[in-house]
C-alpha cells in the first residue's frame, strides 16, 4: 500500500479539496462525520465516512484515517482541526508506506514512559496484559505482524485481566489495553477505541498539585481551630464548614482554585495537542523505518 | 458507510428482521447521537468481517419512534441481536471492538453450528 497510490497528482487533488473545505469552514473537529458538505478531515478528503473508501482512494491504511480524524476531533476547534489535517497531508510523502504508523501510535499510547497507559496500570496481571499488547504493536510497527492467533490470545488475556480488576479505575485502564489488542491493519476500530480510552484517562496524567502552600494551609488550619474553640465555648457541636464558607473567609482559596482549574485546562489542551503531534511525528518517522520500530515507541 | 449495512424502518422491520432466518443485528441510532456516530467505523468493519454470517441493520429512532417502545429501547446506541425473529442479546452504549466481538461471537458460533 503506497500513499496516494504513488501518484503526485492524486496528493495535490486531495490536498486541494481539503484546502477548499478548510477555506469554506467545512472541516469540523469531529471524527467520522460527513453531513451536508461538512465533516471530519477524512470525510472532507473523500466525501464519505467509510474508512474503506478512504483507504481505497488514498492508499493510506484505514487505521491511519481513523487516527487522523480522532486526533483532529480532540483539538480546540474546527480551525485547528483543519490546520492539522492539512499539515498532516502535506507531511505524507507520495508513495510512502504508512502501515507502521497505527501500530506505532498504539504502542506509544500504551507504553510511552511518560504518557502511556501502562505507567498507571495495576495489578500485575493488567501490566502484563497491556505490555503484551504493546509488544505486538511494536513488532507490527517494525513490519513483523504477529499471526491472528497471537492477537486473539493477547486479547483474551487482556479481557481476563480487565474482568479481574477490583476498582473502576483499574478496570478502565485495563479496558484501554484490551481495546488495543487487534492488528490495526484489519481492525481500524482498535485505534479509535484506544485513542478514546487514552483521552478519557487524562485524569491520570493531570499535573499533581502538592497543596495550597504552607502559609495558606496554616492560616486555614488556625481559622478552623478558632471556629471549633468558639463552638466548644458556646457548648455547640463542632461546626460543619462548607467549601463556600472556606472561600468566603479566605479569598486566597478562590484564587488558588482558579489557578488550579486554569492549569488543568492548559494541561488537557497540551495532552490532546500531543496526540496530534505524535501522529505527525510517527508519519515523518515512518519514512525512515527499516527493520526496527520507530524510536518514539521503543 | 459500508454498503453491507442495511437501512431499515418500522414498516420493513418484520420483513428485514423478524422474518429473517439468520442472525440480524439492529443498531438503534439517531443523527444527533455522538456515541452512535462513534460506533459507525466499528459497524462498518464488523459488517465487512461478518458478511454472509450476519446482517447489520440500522434504524433511525427519530424517524421510527414506535419501535422504541416495542423493543423497550431506553437509550442509544442500542444493538439488539435477533435470531429466528426473537431478541437473543442486547448491548447498550458505546463499546470497544473487543467487547463487541465478545458480545457477538458466541451467538454467531451457535448459529453456524445450528445451520450445519
Amino acid at each position: 500500500m503506497r500513499a496516494f497510490h504513488a501518484d503526485p497528482a492524486l496528493k495535490q487533488e486531495i490536498l486541494a479539496r481539503l484546502k477548499t473545505h478548510a477555506q469554506a469552514g467545512e472541516i469540523l473537529n469531529c471524527a467520522h462525520v460527513w453531513d451536508d458538505g461538512k465533516g471530519g478531515p477524512v470525510a472532507c478528503m473523500v466525501h464519505d465516512t467509510d474508512l474503506a473508501v478512504w483507504q481505497q482512494r488514498c492508499g493510506i491504511p484505514k487505521a491511519v484515517g481513523s487516527a487522523l480524524d480522532l486526533a483532529a476531533s480532540h483539538l480546540d476547534g474546527p480551525e485547528q482541526a483543519a490546520g492539522f489535517a492539512i499539515e498532516w497531508v502535506e507531511a505524507v510523502e507520495v508513495g510512502q508506506d504508512l502501515r507502521g504508523v497505527a501500530p506505532a501510535l498504539l504502542a506509544w499510547l500504551l507504553s510511552d514512559r511518560e504518557h502511556g497507559i501502562l505507567r498507571f496500570a495495576e495489578p500485575e496481571a493488567v501490566r502484563e496484559a497491556i505490555g503484551r499488547v504493546a509488544d505486538l504493536h511494536r513488532r507490527a510497527a517494525a513490519g513483523d505482524v504477529a499471526p491472528e492467533a497471537e492477537w486473539r490470545a493477547a486479547r483474551a488475556a487482556a479481557m481476563a485481566a480487565t474482568d479481574a480488576c477490583e476498582t473502576p479505575l483499574q478496570k478502565s485502564i485495563a479496558a484501554a489495553g484490551e481495546a488495543a489488542a487487534w492488528n490495526p491493519a484489519t481492525a481500524a476500530a482498535a485505534v479509535s477505541d484506544t485513542v478514546r480510552a487514552w483521552v478519557n484517562l487524562f485524569s491520570l496524567r493531570v499535573p499533581r498539585f502538592t497543596g495550597r502552600g504552607a502559609m495558606l494551609d496554616r492560616e486555614i488550619k488556625e481559622w478552623l481551630g478558632r471556629l471549633k474553640a468558639d463552638a466548644e465555648k458556646a457548648g455547640l457541636p463542632a461546626p460543619n464548614v462548607s467549601e463556600h464558607d472556606l472561600c468566603v473567609a479566605h479569598p486566597a482559596v478562590v484564587a488558588f482554585k482558579r489557578a488550579q482549574a486554569e492549569e488543568i485546562k492548559r494541561a488537557q489542551r497540551d495532552d490532546r495537542q500531543r496526540l496530534a503531534e505524535i501522529l505527525l511525528t510517527l508519519t515523518w518517522q515512518s519514512t525512515t523505518w527499516q527493520s526496527a520500530a520507530p524510536s518514539i515507541c521503543a | 458507510m459500508s454498503d453491507k449495512i442495511k437501512h431499515i424502518s418500522e414498516n420493513s422491520f418484520d420483513a428485514d428482521v423478524i422474518k429473517h432466518a439468520g442472525p440480524v443485528l439492529v443498531d438503534f441510532w439517531a443523527q444527533w447521537c455522538g456515541p452512535c456516530k462513534a460506533m459507525m467505523p466499528l459497524l462498518d468493519e464488523v459488517a465487512e468481517e461478518y458478511s454472509g454470517r450476519l446482517i447489520i441493520a440500522k434504524i433511525n429512532v427519530d424517524e421510527n419512534k414506535s419501535i422504541l417502545g416495542k423493543y423497550n429501547v431506553r437509550g442509544i446506541p442500542a444493538m439488539i441481536l435477533f435470531k429466528g425473529g426473537s431478541e437473543c442479546a442486547r448491548l447498550v452504549g458505546l463499546t470497544s471492538r473487543t467487547r463487541f466481538a465478545a458480545f457477538l461471537e458466541p451467538h454467531l458460533e451457535v448459529a453456524v453450528e445450528a445451520a450445519k
